[in-house]
């Protein structure tokens, strides 16, 4: 339940939402029963009215009548008011999440794992509106109605109450949670087989071709078919508890319906009870019934949402680090970048070790090494979204913790990889860069990346689809530079921004980056040599240390220089 | 096509899935049937006991053989109920465990080319979810479709013979049910879809927000964000909300009619014991008993109904999988048919004469005219950005995909005339993103020679430099090296490839970016080790770095679909 509980708060701000559905609910179970255990009184007493009395029919048939619309009317008003509640709740929840998220940095979300995670994350939130709608909203009204009901029984007798409740609790309590506890092994086996089913189906899907080359398909396949045999069995042992479980409360509904016939026949014989009054009671236990019969569902979602909640956690709980110093400087030097014997690592292994450098404001520097060798995590460093173990970094003049976030981001414009586009149109996008940008600048940088034209003609207007779904790999990278361009920073920081560019294409943007703004500092990260002698300078990386660093024209002039060998092989 | 009619598709092809799983859900249905059967006599005995106590008989003992049937009856209904649950899983389970197997094999057929192409994700996403998806349609609510037909019959059945007023009641209660909620449902359907798509599209926004958070970050975003995700999603409830008032008129319509039905026949009931209503029996005026049995089963007699509407949601859900699902196993088959001439052996020339390759779906061709021929013992590097169709290369030299134009030629025999297994025999292949399978590391080298001796094993090992890192494996030979190669540097997989590759050796072998994602010196290792392989064999080398092309005999480049000679020191 401390899981859950934060889940629970939010709850407060719609409350008001919250307790009308939820008293709908109750108002139409409680009319339901009414209806069944008036009517069940009624045709009993009618029958032993007969035709010669002057039986009162007025009020019973009224309250029948009655009953009946405050069923429907309870039923509508109470889908509209639950929705009505969950969907607040939803968009509740939504934003606290991403409250909770948002000062956390990437890295610590980096830690949570790849973008499935994320996903499942996503659906996490979604799953926590299961907890006001088929948990708490259902197990609240299941509680009143059996205490209402048993309440109604024990005017007649208390005995038939006590038989009525042993009931309910055993149907709504102790089945569930005894279905739940059966069903823990099988569950976690379920989720292990599945995974293991993914993972050789990834293997099957992604190597078939080293399979068909060097065989194997059979015994790939054969391994995805048992993966799925045991996946299906855990299934099948599943659903044998799930029927288990119905099969008892029906039972178990059954066999209250006869104690309380047993009971209740020797207690008219005994002259404590009426006869009347046993049939109505009978309707009235049966027609019950139906306040606990959703319960082992709920108790199904409670593990789920519990499961959900506990994935959560680990991003609703974290504390954000205070990073960011509240006041600091402006940058002496804009532009300027300083690397002095910097260590750093992502907790496994060293992916800097020991790097310095120097860059000048308006340098057009190339960073080059394979993947691996560190090139990215200078990016990482330089936008703080992790700090050095050791060494110090400078930006603008200044050491890089001093500043203010915003500080900080104003200085440097960054194009990543991989590259990330929201949905919503090209214009939507560009905007993230630069909201002040004219559309004319914005289309005018299209046109030089050759971007315009694979739009449709609709220009801006395109939609580029979820996370740039429309756009071909090499669009959204260059969409992604427009972005990086718009922003308006002493320092442009690109990562692979011609990788998969046919040559035409990666001349244009490499003419672009290095002329789009007078003075910016450009750090161009990429495996190639081809474009060297554009740059002013080159950091050569390999293992986490720079390999060879200087001016291009006097590296490409001594022919004993890496960046020759490397040219050269 | 009209999205009625596209439904109407979806679910033809659902109910064609069934198969021989018809049993299971026709033992589903019987035991729902049989189940309800059972309810009517719980409901006789309980009215038997009840009308026999208000008439004065209060002696226990006198309903020993009702109270014994009543138990009968609960019992009944309880094992039919787990009968019917668990036959509708067995159902589900069986038709999606074919389903599945089906689509393994058609991906089998639509081959590795077709793999490629799509996302690993997406494609093991529609074999696992989307598959997983159709559970609920199988298990519940097609085996329910019949019930809410059926077991309204059932209890018609036995209240029509003692009373036709209240049979009239619920014969005319029950068709409007269906008849005002599709009429309700017609609208509310559309109205659901669109909202189930604004849900997505809401979903789909939350992830792009949470997924792009460090974007946002770098552009100073990501606080303003809070207020817009809070903004969207109350437009998203005040449009959502509108809707479902129309939506939920479905479910009040039935909750009217049960409600209604069972007030109308208490009140007839009543009035008719107080002489007020004089019709509805065949014969004899209603007796008590009649009147308990009747009130029993009246909420039972729309149940089924409801019951259909909560397995809703699980329909559609099957009909959008359905979709994604069909799509896959309609898709044409684009492989390169096995012939049966047996290669004679090497060395091999390999010719392109004017080679076209168009992929299906797509209208401008990949490769148009491409012309080379690879002697034997010639070594070869194509380079060429990403997309220029370099990958398409390889898929029609191993056959993933059959000309669309022109003769590609293995020694002068045309390739969709060789017999496809000897063709892979003689090719030994090392790709960007090499594949280990869960296993031992000697397993995993064993599948490019079954009959490879120990020798020969750490040979190939010694050839690959994987001897330099095997001493530090704790098994050796013999490690497991798990699912997907769990453990391994880039550059040790690719190590463990290239011993596959020595161990084959194939007269043919394949270079597909062999050096890729590898750091320096891992780099060198391989490419030292790449030359050795090279050796007397006739070799293609596709890469766009200078260092990967092995002192190729000729270098050439795609452009624009073709291959031309590369020509050195233009700007990548």
């Amino acid at each position: 339940m401390k899981l859950l509980w934060p889940y629970i708060r939010q709850m407060r701000a719609h409350i008001g939402w919250v307790v009308l559905g939820s008293a709908l609910g109750l108002l139409t179970l409680v009319a339901s029963i009414g209806l069944l255990t008036l009517s069940g009184w009624f045709i009993t007493a009618t029958s032993l009215a007969g035709v010669a009395a002057g039986f009162n029919y007025f009020t019973p048939g009224a309250g029948v009548r009655g009953f009946a619309i405050l069923r429907t009317a309870g039923r509508y008003g109470e889908r509209l008011a639950s929705h009505e509640a969950t969907f607040r709740l939803i968009a509740r929840l939504r934003t606290w999440f991403y409250r909770c998220m948002e000062p956390l940095r990437p890295a610590r979300l980096n830690a949570i794992g790849s973008a499935e995670l994320l996903s499942r994350l996503i659906a996490d939130i979604g799953a926590m509106d299961n907890l006001y709608l088929r948990i708490l909203s259902p197990s609240l009204i299941a509680i009143v109605v059996v205490a209402f009901v048993c309440g109604f029984v024990s005017i007649y007798s208390g005995a038939l109450a006590l038989i009525a409740l042993a009931g309910f609790v055993l149907a709504g309590l102790l089945v569930p949670v005894v279905g739940y506890a059966l069903g823990a092994v099988p569950g976690a086996q379920q989720s292990r087989y599945q995974s293991q089913l993914r993972l050789r189906l990834i293997t099957l899907i992604q190597g078939m071709a080293d399979l068909r080359i060097y065989g194997g398909m059979a015994r790939a396949q054969a391994s995805v078919e048992e993966s799925q045999q045991s996946y299906l069995g855990t299934q099948v042992r599943m659903g044998r508890i799930t029927a288990l479980v119905n099969a008892l409360i029906l039972l178990i509904a059954g066999g209250t319906l006869i104690a309380v016939l047993v009971v209740g026949v020797s207690l008219v014989h005994e002259g404590a009870l009426e006869a009347i009054e046993l049939a109505m009671l009978l309707f009235c236990v049966l027609a019950a019934f139906e306040a606990v019969s959703p319960l082992p569902l709920a108790y199904q979602y409670l593990g789920k949402t519990r499961e959900s909640a506990a994935r959560l956690a680990v991003v609703a709980q974290s504390k954000p680090e205070n990073l960011f110093p509240a006041s600091g400087p402006a940058p002496s030097s804009p532009g300027a970048i300083q690397f002095a014997d910097v260590v750093f690592g992502y907790g496994h292994g060293v992916a800097l070790d020991g790097v310095s450098f120097n860059v000048e404001a308006g340098e057009k520097v190339m960073i080059m090494g394979h993947s691996g060798s560190g090139k990215s995590s200078l990016i990482n460093l330089l936008v703080r979204f992790w700090d050095p173990d050791s060494g110090v970094i400078q930006l603008g003049g200044e050491a890089i913790e001093r500043y203010t976030e915003e500080t900080l981001r104003r200085q440097v414009s960054v194009m990543g990889q991989p590259v990330q586009l929201f949905a919503g149109t090209v214009r939507d996008n560009l905007k993230v860069g630069n909201d002040q940008a004219p559309d004319q600048q914005m289309m005018d940088l299209l046109e030089r990346l050759g971007l315009a034209q694979a739009l449709d003609g609709k220009g801006l207007d395109y939609q580029v689809g979820e996370a740039g779904s429309r756009l071909s790999g090499g669009q959204r990278k260059r969409l992604a530079l427009a972005r990086a361009l718009l922003r308006e920073a002493p320092i442009l920081l690109l990562d692979e921004p011609t990788e998969g560019l046919d040559r035409d294409s990666a001349e244009a943007v490499l003419d672009l980056v290095l002329n789009y703004r007078d003075g910016q500092t450009v750090l161009f990260i990429t495996h190639h040599t081809s474009a060297l002698n554009r740059f002013d300078k080159v950091i050569l990386m390999d293992q986490g240390r720079v390999l060879e660093q200087g001016s291009v024209p006097v590296l490409l002039a001594d022919v004993e220089s890496r960046i020759n060998q490397l040219k050269s092989l | 096509m009209s999205s009625r009619t596209e439904s109407r598709n979806r679910a033809r092809w659902l109910k064609s899935r069934v198969g021989v799983e018809r049993r299971w859900l026709m033992l589903a249905i019987m035991s729902g049937l049989a189940g309800g059967v059972a309810m009517v006599l719980q409901a006789d005995q309980l009215a038997t006991i009840l009308a026999g106590v208000v008439s004065g008989e209060a002696e226990l003992g006198a309903y020993a053989s009702a109270l014994g049937l009543l138990l009968l009856a609960v019992v009944l209904r309880a094992v039919l109920a787990f009968v019917r649950e668990v036959s509708g899983q067995r159902a589900s389970i069986g038709i999606r465990q074919r389903l599945r197997a089906e689509l393994l094999a058609k991906l089998d057929r639509l081959g590795p080319g077709y793999c490629q192409r799509h996302l690993t994700g997406e494609l093991s996403a529609l074999l696992l979810e989307q598959v997983e998806a159709l559970d609920g349609y199988f298990a519940r609510y097609l085996p329910q479709v019949s019930l809410s037909l059926g077991l309204p019959l059932v209890i018609l059945l036995f209240i029509l013979p003692l009373n036709w007023a209240v049979a009239l009641i619920f014969i005319v209660t029950a068709p409007l049910v269906p008849l005002f909620m599709a009429l309700v449902g017609m609208k509310a359907a559309a109205a659901n879809r669109r909202n189930f798509q604004a849900l997505a599209n809401l979903s789909a926004y939350f992830l792009d927000l949470v997924q792009g958070l460090a974007t946002l970050k770098l552009f100073q975003r990501s606080q303003g964000e809070a207020q817009v995700l809070s903004e969207v999603s109350d437009a998203f409830r005040v449009r959502t909300m509108e809707v479902l008032r129309l939506a939920f008129l479905s479910s009040a319509v039935l909750e009217f009619f049960a409600s209604v039905s069972i007030a109308l026949t208490a009140v007839y009931l009543g009035f008719s014991f107080l002489g007020e209503l004089n019709f509805g029996t065949w014969s004899d005026p209603v007796t008590l008993y009649q009147a308990l049995f009747i009130l029993v089963l009246a909420p039972e007699f729309y149940l089924p109904l409801r019951e259909l509407g909560t397995h809703y949601h699980a329909k559609q859900e099957a009909m959008a999988a359905s979709e994604r699902l069909k799509t896959l196993l309609d898709e044409v088959e684009q492989q390169e048919e096995t012939g049966n001439v047996a290669l004679g052996g090497a060395p091999v020339t390999i010719t392109f004469r004017d080679v076209e390759l168009i992929y299906p779906g797509r209208e401008q061709p990949v490769l148009k005219g491409v012309n080379l021929t690879l002697a034997a013992g010639e070594r070869i590097a194509v380079r060429g950005p990403s997309g220029a169709g370099k990958s398409s290369l390889m898929n029609l030299l191993l056959g993933f995909y059959p000309v669309s134009g022109g003769v590609l030629s293995v020694n002068g025999e045309s390739l969709d005339r060789l017999d496809r297994d000897g063709w892979l025999h003689s090719i030994a292949w090392v790709s960007q993103q090499t594949t280990l399978f869960a296993g031992t590391l000697r397993d995993n080298l064993r599948l490019a020679r079954a009959s490879a001796t120990e020798e020969e094993l750490l040979q190939a090992c010694t050839d690959a430099h994987v001897t330099e890192f095997l001493e530090r494996l704790p098994g050796g030979l013999d490690s497991e090296i798990g699912e997907a190669g769990l453990g391994l540097s880039g550059g040790q997989i690719q190590r463990i490839a290239l011993a596959r590759a020595f161990l084959k050796d194939a007269p043919v072998l394949l270079l597909d970016e062999p050096t890729a994602n590898l750091d320096v010196q891992s780099e060198a290792l391989v490419l030292e080790a790449l030359n050795r392989l090279c050796q007397g064999r006739t070799v293609l080398i596709l890469t766009h770095r200078e260092a990967a092309q092995l002192n190729a005999d000729r270098v050439l480049e795609l452009v624009d679909g073709c291959l031309v000679p590369y020509r050195k020191g233009g700007v990548q």
